[in-house]
């Protein structure tokens, strides 16, 4: 068995007919928070996607905890330990923050009850919330409760895809410290973001994707100190 | 005139509360799987043939009204793994095509059976006198028992969607079908088991207006073309809006067929839903406000 929780080998994915992610691969060790960056359109949501299984990968394989869960039904991606704050929160809107906290399925070694209680200890402004519809939330609000959404199925690996993008700076300061809350519980975090200084805030080891392939590994403290390779894939085009 | 007008009130709310509980059926499965079930009114005709057959058996229609929802249940399952689930992610053309295939055969092996012609189940207990509103008049007591029985079976499925796990993963699945299964929600079982339940309540209410109606081959395919508007007016998923939607329908064919006739009352009654869709293009309640 390797060191590696996930791991990503090759991986090819289409949309249709378009060739999106080109031989991607990737690593994660377990507890580690990693960050993918990478312009718009370069592969990011794809790559979430593809883990989860809500687009399967054409070539590849997508080893988690030594298993190919490649092509593996969604819903049984999620009972083995990955869970996901998609893009743009999706939110069930006609739902109250409690029913939202009831739609993931809790593997079985663990009590809802239980898993409220540490989701609530994280995110007490949920907790004074319960009863609301999630569509009446603010958008800071919508985004802790998409993630404790995620983590009620008591996730080894979270997948959160631009947990930041739309949020006023109050909020984005409220979601890194749950994400280290979240590191800080053993969870492994892999997030998606096309902003290099906020995802250094909370990522130890980043990822660089262009045109579907991986282009730049490195740590973060390497990253801060290469400021030509962030303008040469994060900045903006000249 | 008064007992005129209530006695129509009446009817119009006995009928509607009918209509919304098959129209939910229709709804919960075109937001849950995305396919235009047309053999909808299809389990709603074998709920009316099935209590019909075991009344002319053993003689007991309280004992069809019982068997008829168990077996369309057994019959939705069939249909689920049979046609819907195979073709779902395939053109939507596909599924509404076998489905139409799958009305018109129920409808012709129905008629090859039975014949063309209604078979009229007696009417169970007998007339009570009521007074109202100053209005003295008779009413048959199984309307009333209808409409318990219609409200029973609408807070049931209230109960199913709001405080049950998979009525709330069934309801998270219609708004966002990926982010469900990303949840771990096994959204292919979720679908066998509603298919269960809203055949099953599609096979109680043509039981239930077999007295009232009868029985016949086309009373599904006449029916279906409404419970589209219903399910379409009252909101996707929406157990409210199908109740509102349903009861309007029926209240405007039932209320103005005291003034003009049968075929005018039926224009009427789309008109008020059209004009409703006009003013609220995503229902009486959008999915934003399922259920409230």
């Amino acid at each position: 068995m390797s060191d590696y929780l996930l791991q990503l080998e090759d991986v090819h994915t289409y949309i249709g007919m378009a060739h999106i992610l080109r031989g991607l691969s990737l690593a994660l060790r377990p507890g580690e928070a990693v960050a993918l960056l990478g312009r718009n359109g370069e592969g990011k949501t794809p790559t979430i996607k593809t883990i989860m299984s809500l687009l399967p990968p054409r070539r590849g394989t997508v080893l988690f905890q030594g298993e190919n869960i490649a092509g593996a039904p969604t819903h049984q991606v999620a009972s083995k330990g990955i869970c996901v704050v998609p893009k743009g929160r999706h939110i069930f809107p006609a739902l109250t923050v409690m029913e939202h906290l009831r739609v993931p399925v809790v593997n079985k070694k663990y009590r809802r009850e239980d898993m409220l209680k540490q989701v609530f200890a994280i995110f007490p402004e949920l907790a004074e919330r319960k009863n609301q519809p999630a569509r009446s939330l603010s958008g800071g609000q919508q985004q802790m409760l998409v993630i404790a959404r995620a983590l009620m199925t008591k996730p080894r690996l979270l997948l959160l895809d631009e947990p930041m993008e739309g949020l006023a700076p109050v909020a984005v300061k409220r979601v890194i410290e749950s994400m280290k809350a979240v590191k800080e519980e053993g969870i492994t975090v892999f997030f998606a973001s096309a902003s290099c200084e906020r995802a250094l805030a909370v990522a130890g080891r980043v990822y660089i994707i262009e045109k579907g392939r991986i282009v730049y590994e490195g740590s973060s403290p390497e990253l801060m100190a290469a400021p030509e390779v962030q303008q040469k894939y994060l900045g903006v085009r000249e | 005139m008064t007992s005129l007008i209530i006695t129509q009130i009446l009817n119009g709310l006995t009928i509607g509360l009918i209509f919304a509980l098959v129209a939910i059926g229709l709804t919960i499965v075109m937001g849950l799987m995305e396919v235009v079930n047309f053999a909808h009114g299809s389990f709603y005709m074998f709920g009316g043939y099935i209590t019909f057959f075991v009344f002319s058996a053993v003689g007991s229609f309280w004992l069809g009204l019982v068997v008829a929802p168990v077996a369309c249940a057994i019959l939705g399952l069939g249909l689920y793994y049979a046609i819907i689930r195979p073709l779902r992610k395939r053109h939507p053309l596909e599924p509404l095509v076998a489905l139409v295939g799958v009305a018109m055969i129920c409808r012709q092996l129905i008629r090859n059976i039975w014949g063309a012609e209604p078979k009229l189940l007696p009417i169970p207990f007998g007339r009570v006198q009521v007074s109202l509103a100053g209005a003295e008049f008779t009413y048959p007591i199984y309307f009333f028992v209808v409409m318990g029985v219609g409200v029973a079976a609408l807070l049931a499925l209230y109960l199913l969607f709001r405080k049950s796990d998979v009525g709330i993963r069934c309801l998270a699945a219609i708004q966002d079908r990926d982010t469900a299964m990303s949840m771990g929600v096994n959204v292919d079982r979720i679908g066998s088991l509603m298919l269960v339940i809203v055949m099953g309540v599609a096979g109680l209410a043509g039981g239930l207006v077999g007295p009232i109606f009868s029985v016949y081959p086309t009373m599904g395919l006449e029916l279906i073309g409404l419970l589209f508007v219903i399910a379409i007016v009252g909101g996707l998923g929406s157990i409210g809006g199908a109740v509102i939607a349903g009861v309007t329908i029926a209240m405007t064919k039932s209320i103005s067929s005291i003034f003009v006739s049968g075929n005018i009352s039926d224009i009427l009654a789309y008109c008020v839903l059209l004009a409703i869709l006009l003013i609220r293009p995503r229902g009486i309640m959008g999915l934003a406000t399922v259920m409230e």
